[in-house]
């Protein structure tokens, strides 16, 4: 292979300033929450959708991490579907996650389904083997039908 | 051979690096950025699917394990494409990590762990991945699969 260090000049280097340093102030307390999911009450399942497209950001993912632990702690018995359309990067951290929320609804004899991940999705559940734990669905229709037991 | 221009693609070459503090919008513009320069060198979509991810577990195994989420650490992010490949050396102010430390997340005892799966990421993802002396550097290189041998 052709040895692409010595092949190229000396990198130009580019600060990226925190907003603190130019001029724009986030004053993060002040803000309200944003909520990152859409919960859809449905009669056979409380269906739970993206509101982003790339799952990577950690504020994210916690923020997503406690509404769906909400979810599960106000329901005697969850039966939650979680469909990943129009999601297009995922990262560990949210893998992690859904491996949390998936113990907490073990723990109260829930039901958890995933479904409409696409190919690339699929792909990283297949590589770290999550597949095999959590229950993947093809579509919401397959996913509602997997679900057994009492509404 | 002509040089790429610094930050710009050019005939399938790019060269660049980052100094970055752990904030979202510097992380999406670096992201970014590095998609524009996959596409201008004539990368496909499994390329950057590939390598935002990777970089994403990069970036945050830097911040969190090798800065411990100090906030006036930064990490520095030095990217190389060329025809070849796509290199990405990401460096930490840490004092080094040993990879060997992370338990396998797809054994039994560890399969329902809510961590330990980015270096598992990035390694399925990339063609190599190695942590250089002393541990606070992480080379990560995509090798173009349609590269002309």
């Amino acid at each position: 292979m052709t040895p692409i260090i010595g092949s190229l000049r000396a990198p130009d280097v580019t600060f990226v300033p925190p907003p603190c340093m130019t001029g724009v102030h986030f004053i993060h307390m002040a803000q309200p929450q944003q909520s990152f999911i859409r919960i859809v009450k449905d009669p056979e399942c409380t269906l739970v959708e993206f509101t982003e497209k790339h799952i990577i950001d950690e504020v994210v993912i916690r923020q997503i991490g406690n509404e769906l632990t909400k979810l599960v702690d106000d329901s005697p018995r969850p039966r939650i579907v979680v469909t990943f359309k129009g999601v297009e990067h995922l990262s560990s951290a949210a893998l992690g996650t859904l491996l949390t929320v998936m113990n907490r609804v073990k723990a109260k004899d829930g039901q958890l389904r995933l479904c409409d991940i696409n190919a690339q999705i699929l792909q990283i559940f297949q590589i770290t083997k999550l597949n095999k734990i959590l229950r993947i669905e093809k579509d919401l229709a397959s996913a509602k039908a997997s679900l057994g037991g009492t509404k | 051979m002509a040089h790429p221009a610094p930050g710009h693609a050019h005939d399938g070459r790019f060269e660049r690096s980052w100094v970055l503090l752990e904030q979202r919008d510097s992380i999406e513009g670096l992201q970014s950025d590095v998609n524009d320069a996959l596409t201008g060198c004539g990368y496909g979509e499994a390329a950057s699917f590939a390598i935002r991810l990777a970089l994403e577990e990069a970036l945050v195994n830097g911040f969190r394990h090798g800065n411990k989420g100090n906030p006036s650490k930064h990490v520095t992010v030095e990217c190389k494409i060329d025809p070849q490949g796509v290199e990405l050396v990401v460096i930490d102010e840490g004092e080094g990590f040993d990879p060997g430390s992370v338990p396998d997340p797809t054994a039994d005892e560890n399969i329902d762990s809510p961590s330990g799966r980015g270096i598992m990421l990035m390694r399925a993802y990339m063609s190599e991945v190695e942590y250089l002396h002393p541990g606070n550097r992480l080379r990560i290189f995509y090798s173009n699969p349609n590269a002309k041998v």
